[in-house]
């Protein structure tokens, strides 16, 4: 069973001299304000206290029958106390009083990159994402061992979160599934991650991106693309855990003088294959105003490594795939290829 | 409406033992069981340390607003003005801070004990080996468990394993195979007296490898070799994402129809919702150009041709000595 020490529900007060605060008051206000914000006489929080609670000649909170008086505040607010004497003399102010079950909210707002988000010590901590614009972080300073960040994208505009970035303190990095792009988020995305015992940063627990995220595929022949241009140029990614899920769509509008294999270029994440071509490859789900195809059209990854990375496109013919060439292509060819593979 | 809770005591005052203010007495503050001075604060921010020992208010005998750091214990140590101690109250915590248990050991750890509190993390840190893990021993109804698996570390946790007391035992989404973690994470909450710990979140990390085989007619094919043979796959939820590459560098003398065995995972629905897609398909002969699928039924798949009628189980006479295939198989984990 969790232990904790014994709570005081009934506190009483004194003078400076020692006697029973008799007739004193305690004023609760909102945290930092003058704005009132009620005490209660249960754990439910139903009935508020007058304000201010008048002691009785104990010292003590009491009801309007003279009985002492239980004090219960809001676990999500932040309070300011007042303790005055009998005569409205202010004997004690405490500001920012919060309970332990608090999970406090850090809103950020500005964007640019990389930004260093502070965040208060707390069991657990939330963080909203509101930013008019895309924004990268690069750490979280102030946590404390075992602690939780809730993150929540509650905005359109994309919020990186980046692995490992070395212009930031070891304490406060962040360390992801993927370590070859940021983590996103976008609304309505979450991530959950963890911060290790002393010297050691945010590891990240749970993430789900929201939205899907843009990149931009490039059509190749052979690595280059001379006088090649697009219709349609669209590409759509999902991170979850260590692995991209997305597809793409490039519609031609010339296919330029360039030759050799087609090879899709611009990927997301560097994917891990070892060695070579194993795990998961794409799936051509459309492709149209090709020529002499001798069988339909499949794909495969370049190797782990291979710099730029790459997906060929083949034709299969029931024996040997053919490279799928400049030959094979119109200026109006169109194809979709959808793709999942795990990341670096 | 959040939980109410009492009125923290913000407001401290003292006395000595005859009930006058402890004027001119003062709170001396040492980390939990030590000698080592560790500070209030002036600031829930912890950013301004009060003078240690904090001096109480004369007259009066009121401290002021000492803030202290949610994830430490500390000693607190009331003395009078002489600087006599009055009393020593020892390991205070706040309730406000996440414990961690830190495994470093490799095979079959089994069972790992946790402490009690809202939540605890557990921070797998093992190298050389995977680490296997059937329950985690002590915790409360309700607790929160975070798993986390340094980049390195493979850890294997296998639900409703004996090795653990019923009460200890995990219950993940999928009962027939260790949901494994390599360099992933994972959230379990521990259930009502007498139960064990369910599966709440899971990133798995890394792909875990597994050896795909061919077979002919349900067997091992006599003579078969492979130039290339490596499998990996991921589980989220029930779902099982797996990769596969092989490469005969001999087809052997086997006949019979041809199936992809070594499945990590027995299927849910044999058949219905769980099939191959071949993305490269070089060395084969006799398909056609409509290329290869599958269906899995339990722990193989049935690999398949189109033609113009439906779909042809492929054999023996599909295969050549330089067979290469690289596919995808979707599964629901039984």
């Amino acid at each position: 069973m969790p232990s904790l020490l014994a709570p005081l529900p009934i506190p009483q007060y004194f003078d400076t001299a020692g006697k029973p605060l008799a007739g004193g008051q305690l004023t609760a206000l909102g945290a930092g304000t003058t704005t009132p914000s009620p005490l209660y006489a249960g754990a439910p929080l139903q009935v508020p206290l007058e304000d201010p609670v008048m002691f009785d000649a104990a010292g003590r909170p009491a009801t309007v029958t003279g009985q002492p008086q239980e004090l219960w505040i809001d676990s999500a607010l932040a309070y300011k106390f007042q303790l005055a004497a009998a005569d409205g003399t202010l004997l004690q102010t405490v500001d920012n009083v919060t309970s332990a079950f608090a999970v406090p909210v850090v809103t950020v707002t500005t964007t640019g990159s990389p930004a260093s988000v502070p965040v208060p010590k707390a069991p657990i901590v939330t963080v909203e994402f509101t930013q008019a614009g895309t924004l990268q972080v690069a750490g979280f300073p102030g946590g404390q061992p075992g602690q939780l960040l809730l993150l929540r994208s509650r905005t359109g505009f994309a919020t990186g979160l980046l692995h490992l970035d070395a212009g930031t303190a070891v304490t406060d990095r962040l360390t992801n599934f993927a370590t070859s792009a940021p983590t996103y988020l976008v609304s309505p995305g979450v991530a959950l991650y963890q911060h290790g015992s002393a010297g050691q940063g945010w590891s990240l627990i749970s993430h789900t991106q929201g939205a899907l995220l843009p990149w931009t595929p490039t059509w190749t022949f052979g690595g280059a693309s001379v006088g090649l241009t697009y219709n349609t140029r669209d590409g759509q990614v999902l991170l979850q855990g260590q692995y991209a899920t997305g597809s793409l769509r490039l519609q031609l509008t010339a296919k330029g003088t360039s030759t050799g294999q087609v090879l899709i270029q611009g990927w997301p994440y560097l994917w891990q294959q070892p060695p070579a071509q194993t795990v998961h490859g794409p799936y051509v789900g459309y492709g149209l105003n090709f020529t002499g195809l001798p069988g339909r059209l499949t794909s495969s990854y370049s190797a782990q490594g291979v710099s730029p990375q790459q997906i060929y496109l083949w034709a299969f013919t029931g024996t040997t795939p053919v490279a799928v060439s400049d030959a094979f292509c119109t200026n109006t060819s169109d194809l979709i290829v959808q793709f999942r593979y795990p990341v670096v | 409406m959040p939980p109410g809770v009492l009125l923290p005591p913000a407001i401290q005052q003292f006395f000595d033992s005859n009930g006058k203010p402890l004027d001119g007495g003062s709170i001396a503050w040492y980390l939990a069981g030590t000698s080592t001075p560790s500070p209030a604060y002036a600031d829930s921010g912890l950013v301004t340390p009060l003078a240690n020992p904090v001096p109480l208010s004369n007259p009066g005998g009121r401290a002021p607003a000492m803030w202290l750091d949610g994830a430490l214990a500390y000693k607190e140590v009331l003395l009078d003005g002489a600087g006599s101690t009055i009393w020593t109250a020892d390991n205070l915590t706040s309730g406000q801070s996440v414990p961690t248990v830190t495994v470093a050991a490799s095979g079959n750890v089994f069972n790992v004990a946790v402490p009690t509190a809202p939540v605890v993390g557990v921070q797998f840190t093992n190298t050389a080996a995977s680490t296997s893990v059937t329950g985690f021993v002590g915790g409360q109804p309700g607790q929160l468990l975070v798993l986390r698996a340094v980049p390195t570390a493979q850890v294997l946790l296998y639900p409703n394993n004996s090795n653990s007391a019923p009460g200890d035992m995990l219950a993940n989404f999928v009962g027939t195979i260790a949901t494994p973690l390599y360099g992933g994470a994972a959230i379990y909450q521990r259930g009502a007296a007498g139960q064990g710990w369910n599966l709440i979140s899971h990133e798995q990390g890394a792909p875990v490898a597994w050896t795909p085989t061919y077979t002919l007619g349900g067997a091992t094919p006599v003579g078969m070799t492979y130039g290339t043979q490596l499998g990996h796959y991921v589980l989220r939820g029930r779902q099982v994402f797996l990769g596969l590459r092989l490469t005969l560098s001999a087809k052997g003398t086997s006949t019979g129809t041809l199936q992809l065995a070594g499945l990590p995972v027995n299927d849910v629905a044999p058949g219905s919702e769980s099939g191959l897609i071949a993305h490269y398909a070089g060395g084969w002969v006799g398909l056609g150009t409509g290329g290869i699928t599958g269906y899995v039924s339990g722990l193989v798949v049935q690999l398949v041709v189109w033609t113009s009628t439906g779909i042809v189980p492929m054999g023996d006479g599909n295969l050549t000595a330089g067979s290469d295939l690289i596919a995808t198989v979707q599964t629901l984990a039984a």
